[in-house]
């Protein structure tokens, strides 16, 4: 509560100021300089009655009989494990307590209880002496006394089994409430334990579903990896084969340019040279071949070419060239080298395809060349069935 | 009238400690629910505070001051209000709108209560009606004076006034009900 709420003190009496915080410690809590200013004005006016009439239980005892009142129309119930722990401290508690404390305030009741009854001290009446009357009396006082004491024992028997009844009751209602509280604490671990259980094996539920989930998905992507690797595998052969191709297409470009300088070279820088154009024979093969033949009888080199020659396989046969000299028999020309036609050797510019003669004899005066289909690896003696092309030399008459 | 049972507590007797929580056990857990709801604190906790409260001042009760149902009633309502007051100082709490300015305080059922009590529902019905409802708000639902103010809408002053005015009409009332005794008057924290 903020004190600097509070309305001026002192200005109305301490009397009303008094009620005031009374009302206000009745229905909230008082701040620390509000209780002190209440201890201050009760200690002041500490006469059961103040002037005013104001006792400081009225206002509580009134605010708590509205609070009881209306708790009674709502009747809320303590739940039974609430009320078997309660019950235990409750227990406790009082076995703390069951031993009368000698500080412990007295209740009134109580003090009432404990009080001894008033004693009015009696008066001895003097009477005549007489021993009849003595003995009788003596007598009839052994008797009262015997029965007294046998009353007094009976009671005390029967106080002490009361005693022990209610002792063993309390002690069987302790067992009962613990047991029922162990019970109780038993059936919420169970539960526990059940809700527990069932939200794991829920979690096991999910977890199993994400690993089937997982684990096609992992299938599917080892599939679909698979494949691309082997298309990439596909691919990389194909253009691992495309360039074998083209560095062989390049490598017989180059060859095939090399050759054709070394040919053009031949021709332009030596005036010896003989330059016979073929003649194609009558075979299949030969069909719309041409070309020529150039030679050098002093640096015994030539070049044949040829336009329009049939590719050959050269796993079923192969060209080889032929240089017929005029000092050597006729049936034995000189061998001048095997070749194949490939669409790889050929010039793609103008279709040529020029061959460097390779004679295996020194060539004195040729006096025809020809160029024969034979077997793979060519042959030593030619048969001479199957000419392609054949270029005769012509000698010029001689001015 | 309930027999009293806090004169045989305060003397340590176990079966009187035991008819005491279940005399009162619903009321106070009540009263709990309804005080400390929206502070989140711990209603069994809370309610075995207020009953080990209640045993400690047995030997305080005094039943020419009032009936032992005020008595526990009182010592209730103080612990569950203290309850609040520290719920608040350990966090920062959010009241929802729990509908108080729309509940009306409750007809009394005269037949089950206790004479003192009895009466104080009836001196109740004479209040003026702004006096009735911050009764109401602060006895049954727990709100402390800043939270009826900002319910009703009203400056924490005249929630205050109108508090004190209703408790010491009542008083007025119940003069020869609640007439002084010859034991010093008791205050919550005048020992400390």
């Amino acid at each position: 509560m903020n004190p600097s709420t509070n309305p001026p003190r002192d200005d109305r009496g301490p009397s009303l100021r008094l009620t005031e915080l009374l009302a206000d410690q009745a229905t909230g809590p008082l701040s620390q300089p509000e209780l002190a200013e209440l201890n201050a004005l009760l200690n002041a006016h500490s006469h059961p009655r103040s002037p005013s009439g104001l006792h400081a239980d009225a206002i509580s005892s009134i605010s708590g009989a509205l609070i009881k009142a209306w708790s009674a129309t709502t009747q809320a119930a303590l739940p039974p494990d609430v009320r078997a722990r309660l019950l235990d401290r409750g227990l406790e508690f009082a076995r703390e307590n069951s031993s009368p404390s000698a500080t412990a305030p007295m209740p009134r009741l109580a003090r009432l209880a404990h009080m001894a009854p008033p004693t009015i001290p009696m008066q001895p009446r003097p009477r005549p002496f007489s021993w009849p009357l003595l003995l009788t009396a003596a007598a009839a006082s052994a008797a009262l006394c015997t029965s007294l004491f046998m009353l007094d024992h009976a009671r005390r028997s029967r106080a002490e089994s009361i005693v022990a009844r209610i002792q063993s009751e309390a002690q069987n209602q302790e067992s009962i409430t613990r047991l029922a509280a162990s019970e109780a604490r038993i059936n919420e671990v169970t539960a526990a334990l059940q809700a527990q259980r069932q939200e794991a094996n829920a979690l096991l539920a999910t977890a199993a579903e994400q690993r089937t989930t997982l684990e096609a998905e992992k299938a599917a992507l080892a599939t679909t990896l698979r494949a691309e690797r082997e298309t990439t595998a596909q691919t990389a052969a194909q253009a691992a084969s495309q360039i074998a191709a083209l560095q062989t297409q390049l490598t017989a470009s180059e060859r095939n340019l090399s050759t054709a300088q070394a040919r053009v070279a031949l021709l332009e820088q030596n005036a010896d040279n003989v330059q016979i154009a073929w003649t194609a024979t009558e075979i299949p093969e030969a069909k719309g071949v041409t070309g020529d033949v150039v030679w050098n009888a002093r640096l015994q080199q030539g070049y044949l070419r040829f336009r329009g020659l049939g590719a050959n396989d050269p796993s079923k046969e192969q060209y080889q060239a032929w240089i017929f000299d005029e000092g050597r028999d006729p049936k034995f020309p000189v061998d001048a080298g095997v070749f194949d036609i490939t669409l790889a050797t050929m010039d793609e510019a103008t279709g040529d395809l020029i061959i460097p003669i390779d004679p295996k004899l020194l060539i004195k005066n040729p006096g025809a060349f020809a160029v024969t289909l034979e077997t793979p690896g060519g042959v030593v003696v030619t048969d001479k069935k199957r000419v392609v092309v054949l270029a005769p030399v012509v000698v010029p008459p001689a001015s | 009238m309930p027999t009293a049972f806090l004169p045989r507590i305060a003397a340590g007797d176990p079966l009187a400690v035991a008819a005491c929580i279940d005399e009162y056990g619903g009321t106070i857990w009540g009263l709990a629910e309804r005080y400390l709801k929206g502070f989140g604190d711990d209603l069994e906790d809370a309610v075995q505070e207020v009953f080990v409260e209640i045993w400690r001042h047995a030997n305080r009760f005094d039943p020419l001051q009032g009936s032992e149902a005020a008595f526990i009633a009182t010592i209730a309502h103080r612990r569950l209000i203290d309850r609040q007051r520290r719920a608040q100082t350990r966090r920062a709490v959010h009241f929802e709108d729990h509908g108080f300015l729309a509940s009306k305080p409750l007809a009394f059922n005269s037949a089950e209560l206790a004479d003192d009590v009895r009466k104080a529902t009836e001196a109740f019905q004479k209040l003026d009606a702004d006096e009735k409802q911050v009764l109401w708000f602060s006895l049954y639902h727990g709100l402390s004076h800043e939270r009826i103010a900002t319910t009703v809408n009203i400056p924490l002053g005249t929630v205050k006034t109108r508090l004190r005015r209703g408790l010491m009409r009542l008083r007025e009332l119940l003069q020869a009900d609640f007439a002084p005794s010859n034991t010093r008057p008791k205050v919550e924290g005048a020992a400390q």
